[in-house]
């Protein structure tokens, strides 16, 4: 046993023995105000005790979780326990200088002076395949020391891009459209200090404070000295600023924090004051700032996202909107708090939320409760400790959750590609594409083939789209992306604008219609793996040559309607979509259907219409329904009782069927 | 049929349960929810201090750990029944019964104490604490006497299985049918790898000096055995077992292994158990920052440990340690062979290296290296544009 060891188990004696004699187990003898915050920090009793977490040791002195306590693991790959600083930061640093679409950057130190990374992924050229500016989005994790979930599911999201960044298909089309932001731990110091004590708490149980339950960052309150490293001298335990309180937009307001620095929501002499937090300010920079359009900053636990209901009507709808897809990708486990009564508070995701008008959210990573949720005794703060066990299945889902966000926000999609071609002989009788015109934001239709169908004729259809817009688990067969619910092809019809029964001839087609092969029309899909589906119809039998609108009403991945008019790409501006079309042509948020080529039929032996004509279409005037939002799981209030009876029946609802199992 | 879902039953159900890891979680949520759906009433934190500080429930939890001490079970059967009633406040009385059940977590019980472990796992959360979370205001489960009465009764099954197995063990069947079947000749589900390691703990040296063979060849079959693998290592002193741990165990139990290999004495040659986990990539990180410590004390090792470097499969892992304990002398062969090759993979390796040393002399060899035009100039490039250090 080394010398500080030695020391560290002395004085954790005789912190127990004085808890033992002097106070009741469990609580020790701190003092708190009415704001929750330690009222006697410099009395021993209060300062000195010091907790081993365990697995089953119970009594004074222990903070029994019910399972094995968490280690640092030395591990470049995720694995089941949480990594150590260390080996996180060297698996960042190895993705950074062994991959082509990570650029690495230190955007700042920390108070002890190491450096804080951010990681950028995209391919190099910034641009997306239509020549335009790629949107960013960014996360920020490990900004609270405690709660090891964050780096660990941040560093998934960076693994786990890299890895699928060539995947022709989904993975690819994020990587090549897409800036990623990655600042996988913020509070470095802090992180290390409760890796160095992963099984020992300081104080009282009520409110653990270092070692394995320091929140804050190093900070002393006056002369410019950190908190050492030594758990054992207490007089410095209390200090630190809480990061997520330490951001200009509400700082100091709304009762979120607290002037007092023994408080563990601090916010710190004046906003900005932390290295920590100018460091992520500057990582904005790498998106670049003009293009973020989401930000998530990784937190646990409770389960839920916690949304700032600040700013514009609009923004504020899209961001409700991608908050329920994403939770939907957990089946509602992840809980949305938009709480109107909450204002900015100087967290994170209030400043960029205020200051880049995009959407944000707290994430705050399982468990909702605690320890009991996995089988342990649900002891005080044991929700800051998730089980060993459990990781490597947190890591996979809520990297599962982000990325759908990321491909939510990279934009709608819109129709990029139409072909007809006779099945008889495969002769091409229409061909149209959207293409980008050059120094604009504007795409021109060009149809470079346009023939009449013939009534009763077989075709093959084949519609290209601007992403991915199935999801697959093994690069052949096309599924839904887990949780969402779009329908096969979506709606597809040869529409004659009109309110009567037979002006709408569709056609049918299911998610085995969704192209899988590379080669583009007929049979491959464009630019990504499932972005082009190929259906095969007969042409509708006319009584004369009639012009029809080819009707698309077709979902992405995360529900995204069309963009009803490719002729303006959508951009984001001031924190709403510019350019997106609903199928009146109205700009807004939703989109529509897309109605965009004409399509000409003629009767045998007639004479054909003129090409170019134009058709208002039925969906016009009849958008489809948006799915429902799936059913959640709320967060018990602090004013009520009995919160979370929806969660509970959509619980029982996903797991009735399963029961059976068990 | 009339069907009832409660937190009792579908506890009942998970605990004895095959379920897999996400589905136990799940039903343990669900569980957790129908617990704390009962109105429950929200206390303030001074309100448990208080509970804690009063002077009888001071005395009781002295007597509690004195009984928990010294095995009383009489005691503890009297402390858990006068808990019962209304003799007591509610909130004093769910205290000492969440203090009862998790020093019962530790304990053989009695039958008399199973039952009123049974009878207060199904209680719900009744009383919540008004808890700000992230400037949140929500209320966090004041006591769960029903988790921790849980807890504790699947603390008492794993104890029994492992006695169990103890029994079959030395009954004479032989350690591998044991394990891997029951009594009946059926294959048995895995059990928590603690259950092995208890019940290897509690057999007679001689029993299993005799069975070891069968737990070595066993344990190539079911990785869950590595913990009780460490165990019979440390039992029968042999230190040398701890390479089936390596070679088959999982990985938690691997970097175990190499941990309990420190506790031998030196004359034990951990060098082939480093290698065996060095080989696997779920251990290749602890094997390697094993054999970069013995390198340390035996320099002849270094050579070996920079040949991980130019392997693909190991060379993050070979930078990571190698810069956490190797020589800083290093940095110049570092900076050396960096200047000196053209191979992409390796190029990587070595400035992953420099860049994870701590030694300042490390950092510079990088940059300096990066800002000269030569082979690898993507790389240099990447650097060069990583550390132009921005200040906010």
């Amino acid at each position: 046993m080394n010398a500080r060891a030695r020391k560290n188990r002395v004085a954790r004696l005789a912190g127990l023995l004085a808890l033992l004699f002097t106070t009741a187990p469990g609580y020790g003898v701190c003092v708190f105000d009415p704001n929750g915050t330690i009222g006697n920090p410099d009395d021993p009793s209060c300062r000195d005790p010091q907790f081993e977490l365990s697995d089953s040791t119970a009594g004074p002195g222990f903070l029994t979780l019910g399972y094995p306590v968490p280690m640092p693991v030395d591990s470049m790959i995720a694995t089941d326990g949480f990594r150590s600083y260390a080996s996180l930061h060297a698996q960042h640093q190895a993705l950074f200088l062994g991959s082509n679409n990570i650029q690495g950057s230190i955007v700042g130190q920390t108070l002890a002076g190491r450096d804080i990374w951010a990681y950028t992924l995209g391919d190099p050229d910034a641009l997306t395949v239509e020549g335009q500016p790629e949107a960013a989005v960014m996360i920020n994790g490990g900004i609270h020391a405690r709660e090891w979930q964050s780096p660990e599911v941040v560093t998934e999201i960076l693994e786990q891009l890299d890895e699928i960044s060539a995947d022709g298909g989904f993975g690819q089309y994020l990587a090549e459209n897409l800036n990623v932001v990655i600042v996988p731990v913020l509070n470095i110091d802090g992180f290390l200090q409760s890796q160095r004590f992963p099984s020992t708490v300081t104080a009282t149980l009520r409110q653990p404070r270092d070692g394995r339950m320091r929140r804050k960052n190093m900070r002393r309150p006056s002369g410019g000295a950190l908190v050492d490293e030594n758990i054992s001298t207490s007089d410095d335990q209390f200090d630190g600023v809480d990061l997520n309180r330490n951001s200009e937009h509400g700082f100091g307001m709304n009762n979120g924090s607290s002037s007092n620095p023994v408080s563990l929501a601090y916010r710190g002499p004046s906003f900005g004051s932390e290295p920590e937090i100018q460091a992520l300010i500057q990582a904005a920079t790498l998106a670049p700032g003009d293009r973020l359009r989401f930000y998530v900053d990784a937190h646990s636990f409770t389960q839920q996202f916690f949304v700032p209901v600040i700013g514009s009507t609009r923004r504020i709808g899209i961001t409700q909107e991608l908050a329920q897809r994403v939770s939907a990708v957990s089946d509602g486990r992840y809980a949305v708090s938009n709480d109107t009564s909450v204002n900015t508070i100087g967290t994170t995701a209030d400043y960029f939320a205020v200051e880049y008008e995009i959407p944000t959210w707290t994430l705050e990573i399982e468990p909702r409760r605690g320890g009991q949720d996995y089988g342990g005794t649900g002891q005080s703060h044991s929700g800051f400790v998730l089980p060993d066990s459990e990781i490597e299945r947190v890591r996979d889902e809520v990297t599962l959750m982000t990325l759908l966000g990321y491909y939510r926000q990279s934009g709608p999609p819109s129709v990029k590609a139409v072909e007809i071609s006779r099945v008889s002989d495969g002769a091409v009788v229409l061909r149209a594409d959207w293409q980008p015109v050059s120094g604009s934001t504007m795409r021109e239709l060009t149809v470079s083939v346009d023939e009449s169908l013939e009534a009763g004729a077989d075709y093959n259809l084949w519609v290209a789209f601007n992403k991915p817009m199935r999801y697959s688990e093994d690069g052949v067969v096309a599924i839904q992306y887990p949780g969402q619910d779009a329908p096969g092809i979506g709606a597809v019809s040869l529409d004659a604008g009109s309110e009567e029964a037979d002006a709408q001839y569709v056609v049918e087609g299911d998610l085995s219609n969704w192209l899988s092969a590379p080669g583009g029309a007929p049979e491959g899909y464009d630019t990504y793996r499932f972005d082009a589906f190929a259906v095969q119809f007969t042409a509708p039998t006319l009584a004369a040559p009639a012009t029809r609108a080819l009707a698309l009403a077709v979902r992405d991945l995360s529900q995204l309607e069309l963009d009803a008019n490719p002729a303006t790409m959508v951009g984001w501006q001031s924190g709403v979509w510019t350019g997106y079309e609903d199928a009146l042509g109205n700009e807004g948020d939703d989109g529509g259907s897309d109605c965009s080529v004409t399509v000409r039929v003629t009767p045998d032996g007639m004479t054909a219409a003129a090409p170019g004509q134009s058709v208002a279409c039925k969906a016009a005037f009849e958008a489809p329904p948006a799915p429902a939002p799936p059913v959640e799981p709320t967060p018990p209030p602090v004013d009520r009782g009995g919160g979370g009876a929806l969660g509970l029946l959509g619980l029982l609802a996903l797991l009735g069927a399963r029961r059976r199992r068990l | 049929m009339r069907c009832e879902v409660s937190a009792a039953n579908i506890y009942e159900d998970v605990l004895t349960s095959k379920a897999d890891t996400m589905l136990r979680s799940m039903w343990l949520a669900l569980a957790g929810f129908l617990a704390i759906a009962a109105h429950a009433q929200v206390v303030h934190y001074a309100d448990l201090d208080q509970v804690a500080q009063r002077p009888d429930v001071q005395a009781f939890e002295t007597r509690l750990a004195a009984a928990a001490a010294s095995r009383d079970y009489a005691t503890f059967l009297e402390l858990a029944r006068s808990t019962q009633g209304d003799a007591m406040p509610d909130m004093v009385r769910q205290h000492l019964r969440v203090a009862l059940a998790n020093h019962m977590a530790g304990l053989s019980l009695t039958p008399a104490l199973m039952q009123w472990l049974r009878t207060m796992a199904s209680e719900p959360v009744t009383i919540r604490v008004a808890h700000e979370h992230d400037g949140r205001s929500t209320a966090v489960p004041a006591w769960d006497p029903g988790a921790a009465a849980r807890h504790a009764l699947a603390k008492q099954a794993e104890r029994e299985s492992a006695a169990a197995l103890q029994a079959s063990i030395a009954s004479g069947r032989g350690i591998r049918r044991a394990l891997g079947n029951d009594a009946q000749g059926k294959a048995q589900a895995p059990l928590n790898a603690s259950v092995y390691a208890d019940a290897v703990r509690g057999l007679d040296r001689a029993v299993l000096a005799r069975e070891i063979d069968g737990l070595t060849a066993q344990l190539s079959q079911q990785p869950e055995l590595g913990a009780a693998m460490i165990e019979a290592a440390r039992l029968l002193e042999r230190p040398e077992l701890l390479i089936h741990v390596a070679k088959y165990g999982r990985a938690r139990d691997v970097r175990l292994a190499l941990t309990a290999a420190k506790t031998f004495d030196d004359t034990f040659d951990a060098l082939p158990m480093i290698r065996a986990a060095t080989a696997r990539p779920d251990t290749a990180a602890s094997g390697l920052n094993a054999l970069a410590r013995a390198a340390i004390v035996d320099p002849g090792l270094t050579t070996e440990l920079l040949e991980y470097l130019r392997r693909p499969d190991t060379a993050r892992a070979a930078a990571a340690a190698i810069a956490a304990h190797a020589d800083p002398a290093l940095v110049a062969y570092f900076a050396r062979e960096l200047d000196t090759t053209r191979d992409a993979d390796y190029g990587a390796a070595l400035a992953l290296t420099l860049s994870l040393m701590p030694q300042p002399q490390a950092r510079a060899a990088l940059l300096e290296w990066s800002a000269q035009d030569g082979t690898l100039m993507g790389l240099r490039i990447k650097i060069r544009q990583a550390y132009r250090e921005v200040r906010p």
